[in-house]
């Protein structure tokens, strides 16, 4: 069988046509999903930046997953065909003819998708408490952020985002403190059993507005440390602890490790009996003989060698279980965590399975 | 652009064959989505005239190779592309009277989309400045062969 091959030589201007990769959750969300979303985004933050770091990229979003876009130039002739014996394009050509393929697009790139988790950068938003902003609205920021909604929704709470008069904030540390301090107490006063009894959000609010704290703040901050359903709200306990023991440590600088159990337990609100486990803080802590300190890791250096050298001037000496939570998110794809550790240092056994990570040198 | 939304109906119901589209009998099927499209791949440069030919032109020949599609653009024939009687997924593409390629159709690794962009300035209405995925292509006619003479 033969075809006669055109191609365009002159095109529309008011649309060209480019070719996506579909991995095949994405194809499935395609197939399956008639009524779903996908949505190209971009970050304008990113672009506004004038200290060179622009991090800007573009994403692919459903209502729950986000895939990076990468522009993948090729060198070869890539040619868009119609085939004019079915053409549901509906083209017209002055001479037709049986068995002709009109290419009416060349393609000199593809869009390639890789899996992402997206990204959701709050380091421009307003603080709260704080002057007042004016700036973006919640929809906005969501629709400014390379991140799908539902994974923008579950790191939103999580950074301590919150809208107040249509405007986002982030709020402060010690405003979380002292607002989830006062919660607990006054469940507590209340005869709430915070290890097993679910709330009802509607009280929860009302009972945070009777004493003057922001409705959307108490919002922010139950999603961030319960378990929360349409009514109801469950305490995270050990969540609620390690927010406590993390800022304790913070406020602390090198301290015994038994005065700093003692400074954790009495940072709790009254009567909030949890059980303390140093643990829970492993990635926030480095040990220096019997004494631990604060280790900030938004303030360490992304880079794995550089971050390996910052964290042995910190100690020469680490506990395998304590060094890994603050290497682990920059191991690259493919590698395990020991052939970093080994790149970067070295691995002794201490005891039948306990490791330390040394300096190489 | 901090956001553009993807209308993929088409994509959906092409996917789910509950549209006018089905599934292409013999070898336009081989080589092409049941909505029509399909892609050709040639490794290498393609040199084809870029602007149609003057209405004065005196080879007859040449001119019968351009075509007007929806009478306004240009195209212009590039060859002729024959398939195996014996293997459909065999191709040669004739170039002119001197040149033939020799590729294959295969299947692609990841499903490409298609997908139809508005460029800027458009005064079409609201729904046709939207990004569109209009077909979803799974296999390619490939030439990596450098050109053979026809004898």
């Amino acid at each position: 069988m033969s075809y006669s091959v055109y191609q365009q030589i002159s095109y529309p201007e008011n649309h060209t046509y480019k070719f996506l990769q579909l991995p095949p959750d994405l194809l499935d969300h395609v197939k399956n999903n008639k009524d779903g979303q996908l949505l190209i985004k971009s970050s304008p933050l990113d672009h506004d930046r004038t200290d060179g770091n622009s991090n800007s990229h573009l994403v692919v979003c459903t209502n729950d997953k986000t895939w990076k876009l990468r522009q993948m130039n090729h060198s070869n002739t890539v040619m868009l065909m119609n085939n004019m014996n079915v053409n549901k394009l509906g083209t017209e050509v002055s001479k037709p003819g049986p068995n002709q393929l009109l290419g009416f697009a060349l393609g000199s790139y593809e869009y390639e998708l890789s899996k992402s988790t997206g990204q959701l950068d709050i380091s421009g938003l307003p603080r709260y408490p704080g002057p007042q902003a004016q700036g973006m609205s919640y929809h906005e920021l969501l629709q400014n952020t390379p991140i799908s909604k539902r994974e923008f929704e579950q790191k939103w709470f999580d950074l301590g985002g919150c809208e107040i008069d249509n405007q986002v904030y982030i709020l402060t540390e010690s405003y979380i403190t002292e607002v989830l301090h006062h919660i607990i107490t006054t469940l507590i006063s209340q005869q709430f059993d915070y290890k097993s009894q679910e709330g009802n959000l509607d009280e929860l609010y009302a009972m945070a507005q009777s004493q003057e704290h922001n409705p959307t703040a108490i919002q922010t901050i139950i999603h961030k440390f319960a378990l929360v359903t349409n009514e109801t709200f469950k305490l995270d306990n050990s969540k609620i602890s390690r927010w406590f023991g993390k800022q304790t440590l913070e406020a602390s600088r090198i301290i015994s490790v038994p005065d700093f159990l003692v400074n954790w337990k009495s940072s709790l609100p009254e009567f909030y009996n949890v059980p303390l486990d140093l643990s829970d803080l492993k990635g926030y802590y480095f040990r220096s003989g019997n004494s631990i300190g604060y280790v900030d890791p938004m303030k360490l250096s992304t880079s794995l060698p550089f971050r390996f050298e910052q964290l042995f001037y910190l100690d020469k000496s680490w506990a395998y279980d304590e060094i890994v939570p603050l290497i682990e998110n920059f191991v690259p794809v493919g590698k395990k965590i020991d052939s970093v550790i080994i790149k970067y240092a070295k691995k002794k056994r201490v005891g039948k399975n306990s490791f330390v990570v040394t300096p190489r040198s | 652009m901090p956001s553009a939304s993807i209308d993929y109906s088409r994509a959906n119901a092409i996917l789910n064959y509950d549209t006018e589209v089905s599934k292409l009998e013999g070898q336009d099927g081989v080589i092409s989505t049941p909505f029509g499209l399909s892609i050709l791949e040639i490794q290498g440069e393609l040199n084809i005239p870029t602007e149609p030919p003057a209405s004065d032109h005196t080879d007859a020949e040449y001119v019968l190779n351009f075509i007007t599609v929806d009478q306004v653009y240009h195209a212009v024939k590039c060859g002729n592309l024959e398939f195996d009687a014996a293997d459909p997924k065999k191709a040669t593409l004739f170039i002119g009277k001197s040149q033939r390629l020799l590729g294959s159709v295969v299947n692609l690794e990841t499903p490409l989309a298609v997908l139809k962009v508005p460029l800027g300035g458009s005064s079409e209405q609201e729904e046709n400045t939207q990004i569109q995925m209009v077909d979803i292509i799974r296999n390619k006619i490939i030439f990596k062969q450098r050109p053979l003479p026809i004898m």
